[in-house]
């Protein structure tokens, strides 16, 4: 027993049992405790659903959350390192007044409200980061996407507006168009005046339907539904838009397919559509024709066809012009986007358009390459479809 | 046979090895130094070195050197606060073994809470030590290779020994050209206390085959060399051997443990404000005579290892020969050869004796004995009778 206790005690004072106290072990506890922490962080950041992005004196984004990377559609190893005005503005300078200085300069929390790329509008919201000794050396951006917020307040006051602008503009037109009407019936086609009466004939009855337009838009009209044939009703399209566009010297392709069953809905709404995407096709390619002093006159092709699948008939208008750029997607079928030089469009075109088409259970759909032109499908289900909508077909982009 | 086990800390050694702190430090991890220096390596110089290759590295450093030759627990309690004041992160020692000693006890209390009474004995530390890096200024100690600490306890009056793993310094650099700069007489107490620790180790009951090696080569570079080390302070080859003995010694007593000598000596030396080596050297001889029958042989070789000239002679006669060599070593460097010469009196003796029974070192005596024989043992030392 007494060697026993010996044997032992030795053993112990020699350390057998035991060992240096390594930093390792400590080291690794506090590693684990600090991964630990930066997933919470991490978690907690992930689930806010605004912007957060936080830069350094240098105005270079040190860390974003996954929101960020979500609304700037890069790679957060490519935003981190990247100037903000860039990755908030497409700017190569830094932004004058910068916002960042202001929080840098003052310590002070700070707002601004701006317009950023992807014509998103964003509130702003910038916090210094100190140092243990009392030093800004970053700041923090917390940003919400309010476009939607401000669009819809724009739309609403707009849609007010013009609604009452219409009415009021409708009776001095009715006076202008019925008026002219009458001066045209009495006129000889020799009158020296006639072709003038004729033109302002024209004008009023433009501005009537822009008008009416305003008034879709405003209001969401309501269409009477009837049977109607769709290659007819690109025929009655047609009439209005071939003269624009073969006065522009761009050739016109027409292919109506046969075999369309028809469809149920309003004749002057789907015309209306048709009518749009006609003239947005001449517009696109005039514009690339005028740009480029092309001798080439340019296309636009109308065609009707049935999708495959039997339920769904097709209207597809191309053209021959630039195609739209990715950036501008998104944007084009919202109410008021437009690229057209002002006074050329009003932005309303294919917003109206795509809300008419939901009407009816479709969808406008767009295939386009940049450079080389674009082509606006109208897809509307054919009578016998019309319970099974929406489900079926996924449009390439419903837009908003 | 006992399960054993072997450590030793990394070890630079070589004449100029100094140049290495910085890089040590750095390396470690370190960016704060609190260097504890000895008082009087201070004056030779060897700290302004040392600093100078800490700035090179690009290190920041707090110096600390307010502790007495045997550090106080009070002592360590500032040194701490010194310590965590300047967020230090590594501990350099540059000294002998008082400020290895201390430097030891620092980094215990920066990581470890409590005070310093709290680690006495086997393996009481619970948290890691920061880096610890030693450079003895003596050829003795072995702090810079070793698993103790010794700290006085200011009240009880005793000294205690902390025993862990821990203690054992991440890095020793070992540079014989420091060891040139003491005087004759600190060369020899503490070339004696390493001899001490050499012929404790090799006799211990933890010894292992791998202590004996370092043991014995030990013994024999401190026969060879410690009387010209002490004949001159600038006799290069005599540091360059001492350095090295330290080591060894060092490496031997950290995993072999002691012997009744070192159990008698702390408590003489919680009495009697005197250089550890010294009281060592004047028990060694008196212990080794009792111990004598516990492993003749080794004994024997102890007598070789030292030069002895043992043809023809007996087990029992070279055994005989182990103590007189230690006797004439002594002699020859100028250590007393009683504890009366040191100061001491009969009166506090069996007190001393029973203390000496709780001391770690006692363990691994390889005889056993009781109160009445280390009584004995201190009685004879006192009055220098050769015979037990």
């Amino acid at each position: 027993m007494v060697i026993q206790n010996k044997k032992e005690l030795i053993e112990k004072l020699t350390g057998v049992h035991s060992s240096k106290k390594s930093y390792y072990v400590a080291l690794k506890e506090k590693i684990d405790e600090l991964l630990q922490i930066k997933r919470e962080w991490e978690v907690t950041f992930s689930a806010v659903t605004d912007l957060l992005v936080f830069i350094n004196r240098d105005y270079e984004i040190q860390r974003v959350n996954q929101s960020a990377v979500d609304f700037f559609t890069m790679p957060q190893n490519e935003l981190i390192g990247s100037k903000c005005y860039q990755v908030f503005y497409g700017r190569q300078d830094k932004c004058s007044p910068c916002l960042a200085d202001q929080v840098l300069s003052s310590q002070k929390t700070s707002y601004q409200q701006s317009r950023t790329r992807f014509n998103r509008v964003l509130d702003i919201f910038a916090y210094p980061a100190f140092t243990e000794d009392n030093e800004a050396y970053g700041v923090t951006y917390y940003a919400k996407d309010v476009t939607r917020l401000i669009d819809s307040i724009k739309l609403a006051s707009m849609g007010e507006m013009s609604a009452g602008v219409a009415h009021e503009l409708n009776s001095p037109l009715t006076a202008i168009v019925g008026n002219s009407q009458l001066l045209l019936r009495e006129a000889s086609p020799d009158d020296p005046h006639y072709q003038l009466i004729k033109d302002i004939h024209t004008s009023g009855i433009r501005c009537q339907r822009i008008i009416k337009n305003l008034l879709t838009f405003s209001r969401q009209e309501e269409f009477t539904f009837e049977d109607i044939s769709l290659n007819a009703v690109v025929k009655s399209a047609l009439e209005l838009a071939a003269y624009q566009i073969e006065k522009s010297k761009i050739d016109l392709e027409v292919n109506l397919g046969d075999k369309i069953p028809p469809l149920s809905g309003s004749a002057n709404g789907i015309e209306q559509i048709i009518v749009n995407l006609l003239l947005n096709a001449r517009d696109a390619v005039e514009d690339k024709i005028r740009n480029e002093k092309s001798i080439d006159k340019g296309t636009v092709i109308i065609t009707t066809r049935m999708h495959p699948d039997g339920k769904y008939a097709i209207v597809d208008v191309s053209d021959t012009g630039y195609g739209i750029e990715q950036e501008h997607i998104s944007q084009i079928f919202n109410p008021f986007y437009t690229t057209k030089q002002s006074g050329k469009g009003t932005g309303l075109g294919l917003s109206v358009s795509l809300g008419i088409a939901q009407a009816h259970g479709g969808f406008i759909d767009l295939d386009t390459t940049p450079g080389q032109g674009s082509t606006f499908s109208l897809i509307l289900p054919v009578a016998n479809g019309k319970t099974e909508n929406n489900n079926e077909y996924k449009p390439f982009n419903g837009g908003s | 046979m006992y399960i054993s086990k072997f450590v030793t800390p990394e070890i630079i050694f070589g004449t100029g090895s100094l140049n290495q702190v910085g890089e040590c430090c750095s390396r470690l991890g370190s960016s704060r130094v609190f260097l504890v220096a000895d008082p009087g390596v201070c004056r030779f110089k060897w700290v302004e070195i040392a600093l100078a290759y800490l700035e090179e590295a690009k290190l920041d450093y707090r110096l600390w050197s307010d502790f007495s030759a045997n550090p106080r627990d009070y002592e360590i309690e500032e040194g701490k606060k010194l310590y965590n004041k300047h967020s230090c992160d590594a501990v350099l020692a540059i000294g002998g073994g008082s400020a290895v000693d201390a430097a030891k006890a620092v980094a215990i209390l920066s990581t470890n809470k409590g005070q310093i009474h709290d680690f006495e004995g086997i393996d009481m530390i619970t948290e890691p030590l920061p880096p610890l890096i030693v450079v003895p200024s003596t050829a003795g100690s072995g702090a810079e290779v070793s698993q103790f600490a010794i700290i006085s306890d200011s009240k009880r009056k005793i000294k205690m020994t902390i025993i862990s793993k821990s203690l054992i310094p991440d890095i020793a650099v070992s540079d014989p050209l420091i060891l040139s700069t003491v005087n004759s007489n600190v060369t020899a107490h503490t070339g004696m206390e390493a001899l001490s620790h050499a012929i404790e180790a090799y006799l211990s009951l933890a010894a292992t085959d791998m202590t004996d090696i370092h043991a014995l080569h030990a013994i024999k570079l401190i026969s060879a060399s410690l009387r010209s080390s002490v004949a001159s302070q600038v006799d290069e080859a005599a540091k360059i051997a001492m350095g090295k003995a330290s080591l060894h010694a060092g490496i031997a007593f950290s995993n072999a443990v002691l012997g009744l000598t070192h159990a008698m000596t702390h408590q003489v030396g919680g009495l009697l404000d005197l250089p550890i080596g010294t009281i060592n050297a004047v028990l060694l001889p008196y212990v080794m005579r009792f111990n004598l029958i516990a492993c003749v042989e080794k004994y024997g070789c102890i007598a070789e290892a030292m030069g002895a000239q043992t043809d023809n002679l007996s087990t029992r006669e070279k055994a005989e020969k182990a103590i007189t060599m230690v006797r004439e070593l002594a002699r020859d460097v100028g250590i007393p050869s009683g504890l009366s010469e040191l100061g001491l009196s009969e009166e506090p003796i069996p007190k001393l004796s029973r203390n000496a029974m709780k001391d770690a070192c006692f363990i691994t005596n390889p005889r056993d004995a009781d109160e009445e024989d280390i009584i004995n043992i201190f009685r004879a030392a006192l009055e220098a009778r050769e015979g037990v």
